[in-house]
Order: C-alpha cells, then structure tokens, then sequence
C-alpha cells in the first residue's frame, strides 16, 4: 500500500476542527462558560462543545490514515457555487423574475442546453414559481425590482 | 373507550369533514413536495382559513394537512436528497440510495404504508395506554430528557457514517450551531458578533438546504461537466413488492412503537423518534450494514415513527396542553382560536374534538394512502426530467423556500456558505445528517441541561443519579466508545470501527 503524507485530507481537517473549536471555546470562555461563578450559564455548553471538539479534532489528527482516495473537487464547480452566492444575494435587489431568469438561463446554457429551449424553460420557471409562491402561497416575492 | 372512538368516527366522517379531509391531504402534500416548505410551513399557510371555523372542523383540516406535508417532505428526501422538514432528515439517508438504484417508488409506497401502519398502532395504543404512559412520562424530568437526548444524538453520530470521529465532528457542529443567537434564558447576545443578523439563531432550513439540496447541485454539474454523463436513475419498479412489505414489517411495527412512546413524552417529537428508530433497527438488524445503502427499512422505520410520535404527541397536547413539537404547538393555537381549551378535563369536556381528531388523523392517513398511491409513478417520474434542468430549478424552489421563512437577506448569504460547507463535507466522508439534528436538538439539549443543573444546584452528578437518565447515559456511551472498544480487544481497531460502522 502506498504510504499516505502525514497531513493528508483527514488531518487537514482534523486541524480545522481543532482550531475551529478554540476559536468557538475562547469565545465561550468570554460569556462565561462552565469553571466560572455561573455554572450554568449560557457560556456552558459551548464550553463543552469546545471541549468536545478539541477531543475529537485529537482524535482525528491521531488516527491511522485510512485508504480511501478523495477526489479532487474540480476548479469549475466553484464558479457555479460563486454564480449562486450572487443570485442569492441579488434577489432582494433586483427582484425574483430578473435574478431568477437570468440564473437559470446561465446555468442551463453553460450544461450545454440549447439556447432557445434554455431561455425558454427559464422564463416559464420563473413565472410559474413566481404565481404559485406569490399568488397561491402569498409569499412577498417581486417579479420586477419596481412591483 | 370503544364508544368514545366510534363518535369520533362519527365526527371524521361528515361529509363536510371528509371534504376537509381530502382537500388538506392534498394540499399539505403539495406544500410538503416543495423543498424548505415543511408541517410547519404547511400548517401556517393554513391557519388564517381557521378564523371563523369550528374547532372540530378546525383540527381535521390541520390534521390532514399536517400529514399531507409530512408525506410531501418524505418525496423530497427520498426523490431528491432534499429533507423539508426535520423528521425525513433520517429518511433521506435510505430513501434516496433507493431511489439512486431505481427504487423510489416502492420508498415512496412503504412511507406511505408505514405510516398508514403506525397511524394505525397510535390510535389502538392511545385507547388502550394512554393514561398508563401519561402517568409515565410526567416522571421525565430534565435530567432524563438531556439523557435521552444525548443517547439519540450520539447513536445517531455514531452510526451514520463510516466514521464514529467524523460522526461526532458533525454532531458537535450542529450543536455549535444551534448556540448563535440570543440565549433564551438569559438573553445574553451568543456568536452572532455583536449583530442583530443571527440574533434568532440559525433555522434549521437554511442549513438542511443548504447542507443538502446545494451539494447535490453542485455535484451533478460536476458530472455534467466532466467527460462521463450523470448516471440516469433508471427506474427498475414503481410498485412495491409483498416481498419488500414482509422484509420490513418488524422494522415498521418497532418504528410505530418507539415513535408513539417517544410522541408521549413532551418536547421530543417526531424528529427524536425518528431518528432513534433508525438507530435502533441498524442496532437491532442482522446484516446493519445494509443501513444506508438504499435498505427499505431504512425508509419503513423513521417514516413509522414520525407517525407514530404524532399520535403519541396527542397525549401530552390534550391531556396537559403541553405540544409536543412546533407542529403540535399550531393545532394548539387552532385548538384556542376554535375556543377549546386542552386540559386534564378535555376529553371529558369535548369528547367530540378529541376522538374527533384521532379518528380524523387515523382517516388522514388513510386518505393519503388512497391519494398518493396513484401519484407515486407521477412523482417517481419527476426523476426523468434532465438532470441539467430539474436540479437547478429545485434550488431555485429551495431559494424561495428559504426566503419564505422571513424574507432575510442574511439567510440568502448563509445558504451558499452552508452549501460549500455541504460540499466539502461530502466529499471528505462527513456524514450531514448529524449536523442537522444538532441545530434542531441543540437547544433542547442544553435547555435539560441548565435546567438539571438549576435543580442540582450545579451537581453533575444528577444525571447519574437518576436511573432512567442513568440507563440512557450508559447507552449513549456504549454506542460511542463499544465500537472502538470492540476492536481494541479484537486488536484491529481501525477497520473493526469501519466495518461497525459502514
């Protein structure tokens, strides 16, 4: 078997969760967790969740690596992830019908969907999406930013 | 007790009643389908109708659209990977390997069964031990429910992946999580950094979508994009097979009792019985290995329970007014909008609202079953759409979802960061459904804990102390360190626990 690095993926991510939970504990400790006068205080179970994550962290980055090869998470997917952080955020912006339109359409045509039947399949998403939330379900959602 | 059932009967089945039946079957499943939109969702859709109803008539429709919703959510975790509301978190985990390998339609069918099963059992149970399993679980005091809810938690983390460390890392992320926001018993501002943007915490939804439907996204553009195509799910069979029925039976039998008791006990829900039925069928199955890989009774179990904890949830709601979930705490509020009063003295005093609504959510069940076994070839065919346009469309229904709870642009900021979180998690082996039942358990958990350590004035030893929470303790415990322990002894400790646990 081929000898894995010593910091390969899971201990990478026992590391983080390690730091991750000092970074939450020290907190903790700030509101008071348990150890101070208010044993009971709203600092107490983030103190134990700390304490529990440091543990586990330990636990992880001391275990024997095991042989399952992670895959590589490819470069490209991230740009879908960016496109939907930014459609997310501009629905409050520009409205529903516009953001959501625009999204879909981009997201079809670059998975090699047809242009024509893309902007299609979108506009009519958006609309049917738009009436049964807003007209059946009375959700406060704008189809245009100026309705 | 017969006579009682039979005027409840009597109520269910006014035509005006069935009429409400059907309708808030249907429409509770068609709220339900949608990602984000769960019970709760459904339920307050629904409750400006209730002004101006009657109480009986009031409940049967919430009922129905109660279970209407629950079985639409069940679809979505078993369809798309998508849970819509906490109790079908578990459900997904098998559900959607079924459906993976062609199977969704005989998941879909035995969610349905099994629900219509232990709709069944709750209704037999609660004539026959409902005031046994009253005067039973008034003895669970805080330290029994933290012990309980640490033995649910940890069987859950620990059986879930193919690590028990990984398992717990999730757990213990969830439970994080559910810490942000405004501590209700003090009112101290917690992990929110000194803004009013997560002064109410973090919903449940933002992460189950997040963690969930946004992976699942991104990983089918990953396979579109590379050089080989998604795998098709080719469905192999729509219909449910006698054989699959007598495969599950004990497993939906075991569910329906777990859920009921747990449904008794007040706070714990259908969310609690759910997942620890799960836990304990892969504890109690000859070959737990299956668990996870697209096992029926992976599907059958927590579906049984989540129905079975609704009825038992009657119990605690009617006889001491106290709702056993969020769902249950809205047909309270309808039940005082009808001017009904839930009490000790209210199955004496309106016996027609109370045997109204269990014949009512016995008949909903069975209303479903009849509704949404034809639909089940139309929802499985959900799957033929292209991959390429039905996922993003799903996220996209799950945006709205998310924005539907209260209109908050920071839960938009936040569902993209829990979904590269999902994303990384995935695919480095961390199970997610841990991590969701931290966030909707966490503060139930820590409100036992202060609470045990108020009454102990800050002695620990309270939860040894008790044997029920003592009994609990010693489970949760065994559930995490046996595993290890185990392989230890048999001196093979790394792959013993992956073995256990996979």
């Amino acid at each position: 078997m081929q000898r894995r690095p010593f910091f390969c993926e899971d201990r990478m991510a026992a590391v983080v969760v390690v730091l991750a939970s000092l970074i939450y504990g020290w907190n903790a400790r700030i509101i008071g967790g348990l150890g101070s006068d208010d044993a009971v205080g709203p600092g107490g179970l983030p103190t134990l969740i700390a304490m529990a994550g440091v543990g586990l962290g330990g636990w992880l980055l001391l275990s024997p690596p095991r042989d399952i090869e992670f895959e590589p998470i490819g470069g490209r997917v991230w740009l879908y992830w960016i496109g939907f952080g930014v459609y997310a955020l501009l629905i409050p912006v520009v409205g529903f019908g516009i953001s959501t339109l625009v999204f879909l359409s981009a997201v079809f045509i670059s998975l090699r969907a047809p242009a024509i039947r893309a902007v299609t399949i979108a506009a009519m998403t958006t609309f049917v999406l738009w009436f049964v939330f807003a007209r059946l379900l009375d959700v406060r959602i704008s189809l245009i930013p100026w309705s | 007790m017969l006579e009682q059932l039979a005027l409840g009967f009597s109520v269910a089945l006014e035509p005006a009643h069935l009429v409400l039946l059907v309708l808030g079957a249907v429409i509770g499943t068609l709220i339900g389908v949608l990602p984000g939109l769960g019970p709760i969702g459904a339920i307050a859709l629904i409750l400006p109708i209730a002004y101006g109803m009657n109480a009986t008539s009031l409940i049967i429709l919430m009922a129905a659209v109660y279970y209407g919703a629950m079985y639409g959510g069940s679809t979505t975790s078993i369809l798309l990977n998508i849970p819509g509301e906490s109790a079908s978190v578990i459900t997904a985990i098998d559900g959607n390997q079924m459906a993976k390998q062609g199977r969704a339609g005989p998941a879909l069918a035995i969610a349905a069964i099994a629900s219509f099963v232990a709709g069944t059992l709750a209704v037999v149970c609660l004539m026959l031990f409902a005031p046994i399993i009253t005067a039973w679980a008034i003895r669970f005091g805080p330290p029994e429910y933290f012990a309980l809810l640490m033995f649910g938690l940890s069987t859950v983390a620990a059986l879930t992946g193919r690590s028990i460390a990984k398992g717990l890392v999730s757990l213990i992320l969830g439970l994080a999580l559910a810490t942000v926001g405004i501590d209700p018993i003090t009112g101290y501002d917690r992990f929110t950094g000194g803004t009013l943007w997560l002064a109410d915490g973090i919903n449940f939804v933002v992460v189950a979508i997040g963690l969930f439907a946004v992976p699942e996204v991104l990983d089918t553009v990953r396979s579109l994009l590379g050089a080989s195509p998604p795998k098709r799910h080719t469905l192999t069979r729509v219909r449910i097979s006698l054989r699959d029925l007598a495969y599950s039976r004990w497993a939906i039998v075991r569910g329906s009792l777990i859920g009921f008791i747990i449904g008794v006990l007040p706070g714990a829900g259908a969310t609690v019985a759910s997942f620890l039925s799960y836990s304990i069928e892969k504890k109690v199955a000859r070959n737990p290995h299956l668990y996870g890989t697209g096992d029926i009774r992976g599907v059958a179990a927590p579906e049984a329970a989540n129905n079975g904890a609704s009825g038992g949830s009657l119990i605690p709601l009617m006889t001491l007014g106290i709702p056993g979930s969020s769902a249950t705490a809205l047909m309270l509020a309808a039940l005082l909008i009808g001017g009904v009063t839930p009490g000790p003295s209210m199955m004496d005093k309106h016996p027609d609202v109370f045997w109204g609504l269990v014949a009512s959510m016995y008949m909903g069940n069975f209303v479903l079953l009849i509704v949404n076994f034809p639909m089940i070839p139309l929802w499985v065919r959900i799957l033929d759409v292209p991959a390429r346009y039905l996922l993003p469309i799903v996220l996209v229904i799950s945006v709205l979802g998310v924005y539907a709870i209260k209109y908050s642009a920071v839960d938009l900021m936040l569902l993209p960061v829990f979904g590269a979180l999902g994303f990384y998690m995935r695919h480095r082996d961390f199970p997610l459904a841990p991590v969701v039942l931290g966030l909707i358990l966490g503060p139930m958990l820590e409100k036992a804990l202060r609470q045990s350590l108020i009454i102990s004035d800050g002695d620990p030893m309270i939860f040894v102390t008790q044997p029920i929470s003592l009994t609990f303790l010693v489970l949760a415990a065994l559930s995490v360190f046996g595993p290890p322990l185990l392989g230890l002894w048999r001196g093979t400790p790394n792959r013993v626990v992956e073995q256990e646990v996979s």
